[in-house]
C-alpha cells in the first residue's frame, strides 16, 4: 500500500493546510469517525517508515503502525495545531516503536538492539540490528543501524518510504537544508560503513 | 569520497522497498476506530505535562492561593510543621490558614477547598465513565 500526503509551498499555503488539518482534527474529535480515513490514507507510510527506522521487527510493524494509529484517534482531541499534524504522528508513532522495545527489552533474553535504542538510540550490535531490521540487504541494515539516529530515520523515510524532503522536514521539525545534510551525511557514512563486496564492486 | 562509492550506496538504497502493509489494513484500523467513543469523550491520559500546562494558566494570585492549601494541608498532616508555620507568625485554626504578611492577612479555607477539590473529582469520574462506556453522543 503506498499512499502519499499532499505537500503545499510556501507560508501561505502552510498556514491554510494547518487550518484544514486542525478542522479535520477536530471534526474527527466531535464523532466524524468516518474521516480518520483521510488521516490513514495520507499518514501509514510516515508512521511506519518511523517506527521500521528504530529497527522493530518486520512481524511487529503492521500492529504498532495501528497502534499508532488508534493512539492518533485517541488522542486527536487534543491536538491543538502547535506543530504540524505529521510532526505529532511522527512523534506518536516514534513513541510507540520506542515503547515497544523497551517492552522487549525488559522480557529476559532479549538484548542488543532494544537495549541500544532505548539508551542511545544506536544499536550496538549490527548483526542483531539486521535481524531486526526490515531492510533485506544484511549488509546495508547493520550499516543503517550504526547511523545516528536523525540520519537513520531521515534516510529510511526518504528512500524506502519514498517521503519528499518537504514531508520528512514537516514530520522532523528539521529545515529543508537541515534534511539534505541529514541524507547526504547518512550516505557518505553508508559509503565508509559499507565494504567493497556490498557495495557490488 | 569516491562519487562512485556515493552512486552504489544509492543504487543500493533504491533497491530497497519500504513497509508493506496489507490491502486491507485501512479497514482494520477504521473497524477499531468505529468501535471507539469520539475522542473528545475519551479521558485524556494525565501527564506532568497537563500539570505544567495547568500551572501557567493560573493567575498569581491562585498559585498563592494554591501554595496556602498545600501549605495547610502538611500542617495538618506532619507534626511539627504548625509549629514551624508559627514562627512565621502563620497560624492553623478551624481548618483555615491564615498567613501574615506584613500588615496583610492572606487567609483560605481547607474544608472549602476540599469540598470543591472532591467535587471536581466526582464530576471528573462520572465523565470519564460516561465516556468509557459510550453513555454521551456528541
Amino acid at each position: 500500500m503506498r499512499t502519499r500526503s499532499i505537500t503545499l509551498g510556501g507560508n501561505a499555503k502552510s498556514v491554510e493546510r494547518r487550518m484544514d488539518e486542525l478542522t479535520l482534527c477536530r471534526r474527527i474529535a466531535g464523532g466524524e469517525s468516518h474521516l480518520f480515513g483521510e488521516i490513514i490514507d495520507s499518514y501509514t507510510n510516515l508512521a511506519a517508515g518511523a517506527i521500521a527506522s528504530q529497527g522493530v521487527d518486520r512481524a511487529d510493524i503492521e500492529d504498532l503502525t495501528q497502534e499508532a494509529l488508534i493512539n492518533v484517534y485517541k488522542g486527536i482531541a487534543g491536538f491543538r495545531g502547535d506543530s504540524k499534524l505529521s510532526s505529532w504522528i511522527y512523534r506518536i508513532a516514534l513513541n510507540v516503536a520506542r515503547g515497544h522495545l523497551k517492552k522487549l527489552a525488559r522480557r529476559p533474553g532479549q538484548d542488543s538492539v532494544e537495549q541500544a535504542m532505548e539508551s542511545g538510540r544506536q544499536p550496538v550490535d549490527p548483526q542483531a540490528a539486521s535481524e531486526a531490521s526490515t531492510v533485506r540487504n544484511r549488509s546495508l541494515a547493520q550499516a543503517l543501524a550504526k547511523l545516528p539516529d536523525k540520519q537513520r530515520i531521515a534516510v529510511s523515510l526518504y528512500y524506502f518510504e519514498e517521503l519528499s524532503y518537504e514531508e520528512i522536514a514537516e514530520a522532523m521539525e528539521m529545515n529543508l537544508n537541515t534534511v539534505r545534510t541529514q541524507i547526504r551525511r547518512g550516505k557518505l557514512a553508508l559509503a565508509e560503513l559499507l565494504d567493497h563486496e556490498a557495495l557490488g564492486g | 569520497m569516491n562519487e562512485e562509492k556515493l552512486q552504489k550506496v544509492e543504487e543500493l538504497l533504491r533497491a530497497e522497498r519500504g513497509v508493506e502493509l496489507p490491502a486491507d489494513f485501512k479497514l482494520k484500523v477504521m473497524a477499531q476506530v468505529r468501535s471507539l467513543p469520539a475522542p473528545e469523550l475519551i479521558a485524556p491520559r494525565r501527564s506532568w505535562r497537563d500539570w505544567v500546562y495547568t500551572l501557567k494558566l493560573l493567575s498569581s494570585g491562585e498559585k498563592v492561593a494554591g501554595g496556602l492549601i498545600i501549605a495547610g494541608v502538611l500542617a495538618l498532616l506532619i507534626p511539627g510543621v504548625a509549629d514551624v508555620l508559627a514562627l512565621w507568625e502563620w497560624e492553623l485554626a478551624d481548618l483555615t490558614l491564615s498567613v501574615g504578611i506584613g500588615e496583610t492577612v492572606a487567609s483560605a479555607s481547607l474544608l472549602s477547598v476540599v469540598a470543591v477539590c472532591a467535587a471536581g473529582l466526582f464530576m471528573t469520574g462520572v465523565g470519564a465513565y460516561a465516556a468509557k462506556h459510550n453513555l454521551i453522543r456528541a
